[in-house]
């Protein structure tokens, strides 16, 4: 009965959401601070049970693998909540998409540039080049670029919960105030993660994040290939 | 984790909620129903499309992202009223379930140990040191372009 329950697709998936419930309403429970954050600890989670019961990977995947087309189409579907501030766009477009452009060539520079010089290997960098981008479009990035999708979904979430907690205090100190400026440089550098942070208290800065995140996406989509080719015809 | 805490504000609520008489029961149900499966047909044709054009351009960007540049560019060209009734709000639901269907992925971690033990030290600072150059560059070029912008309004 267990056994095959275990081979089953319905127990990877029962896992993935029992064990993201829990991770939620931890969450929750602690006033959602950045730190909390339920990918990250509904992953842990997985993977400790996974560990603890000696489960293999590949069984948990045998459903696990359903929910990965459906990411693909949840990236699609990040083109409405831009839609939603269009007013925004069209009042200020040309310097916003300027602005994050420069923003996410520096972030893809600096990123690839210090794995490269603090020795990282080639998978390393192949991961982290693309942790700017919000997870699933990281994720899919790296997929592509032959490095590891699974670890780029991770160091992105990890870039998130830094940005998020530290940045708000960092953009106070050195003193902008302008909801724009907060906002953008929230949204490209700690994705959804620092969206969700800064609109929960400045409204205005949340709707320039979330338009940062999503170009940042696009920038990154497209600026990634073009430096690990000019990476590796460098070294 | 999204852009929904944000939103909702704006769109055709609150028009909908204004007309007369409201169909109740199983004949709103079905309507919303509808609305739901337009919506999702919209975004599923986006994302093969988007697919298909990674494919035979070869070019080495996910066909994903090049769906959602195509799902924008549809929702800015067909009419408002269309967009915010049928495929706002089915992709808003889309983007909040992204955090649940990462988990699968980033469980996928565990197969990757070795790397992140090898090179933790360049990860870190890979993501510390990206994260607060990018945050100090943006916020430094939108303060100068954003200004620029409004000066002329």
């Amino acid at each position: 009965m267990w056994d095959t329950f275990a081979q089953s697709p319905a127990f990877g998936i029962l896992v993935t959401v029992t064990v993201f419930a829990l991770a939620v309403l931890f969450s929750r429970v602690l006033g959602n601070p950045a730190w909390a954050n339920p990918i990250l600890w509904a992953s842990a989670g997985v993977v400790a049970l996974l560990l603890l019961a000696r489960i293999d990977y590949e069984q948990y995947m045998v459903g696990g693998q359903y929910f990965l087309p459906l990411l693909g189409l949840a990236v699609v579907a990040l083109a409405a909540p831009p839609f939603r501030h269009r007013r925004l766009l069209r009042k200020s477009s040309v310097a916003i998409v300027v602005a994050v452009g420069i923003g996410s060539v520096a972030g893809v520079a600096t990123t690839m540039l210090l794995a490269w010089a603090f020795g990282g290997s080639e998978q390393a960098i192949l991961a982290a080049a693309p942790k700017q981008a919000t997870s699933p479009v990281a994720f899919a990035i790296a997929n592509l670029s032959g490095g590891s999708g699974e670890l780029a979904a991770v160091l992105a979430v990890l870039t998130g919960i830094v940005g998020a907690t530290v940045g708000p205090g960092l953009l106070r100190l050195l003193r902008f105030t302008d909801p724009g400026d907060r906002g953008l440089a929230m949204g490209v550098s700690a994705h959804a993660i620092g969206t969700a942070r800064i609109a929960r208290e400045e409204p205005v800065a949340g709707a320039f994040a979330v338009v940062g995140m999503v170009l940042a996406a696009i920038y990154v989509t497209v600026l990634v290939p073009i430096a690990l080719h000019s990476l590796r015809l460098a070294l | 984790m999204t852009g929904r805490a944000v939103s909702g504000s704006q769109g055709f609520d609150a028009a909908s909620g204004q007309r007369a008489a409201r169909p109740t029961g199983i004949g709103a149900y079905l309507i919303k129903l509808s609305r739901v499966a337009v919506g999702l047909l919209v975004v599923v044709a986006c994302y093969l499309s988007g697919e298909w054009f990674a494919d035979i351009l070869s070019i080495p960007v996910p066909g994903s992202v090049l769906g959602m540049v195509l799902l924008f560019l549809v929702l800015c060209v067909q009419p408002v009223r269309l967009s915010d009734r049928f495929v706002v709000p089915v992709a808003e639901r889309l983007v909040a379930l992204i955090p649940f269907l990462l988990v699968p992925a980033a469980v996928g971690v565990v197969a990757h140990l070795v790397v992140i033990a090898r090179d933790a030290g360049a990860l870190l600072t890979a993501i510390v040191g990206g994260w607060a150059v990018t945050l100090v560059v943006t916020a430094h070029a939108a303060k100068l372009l954003l200004r620029r912008a409004n000066k002329k309004f």
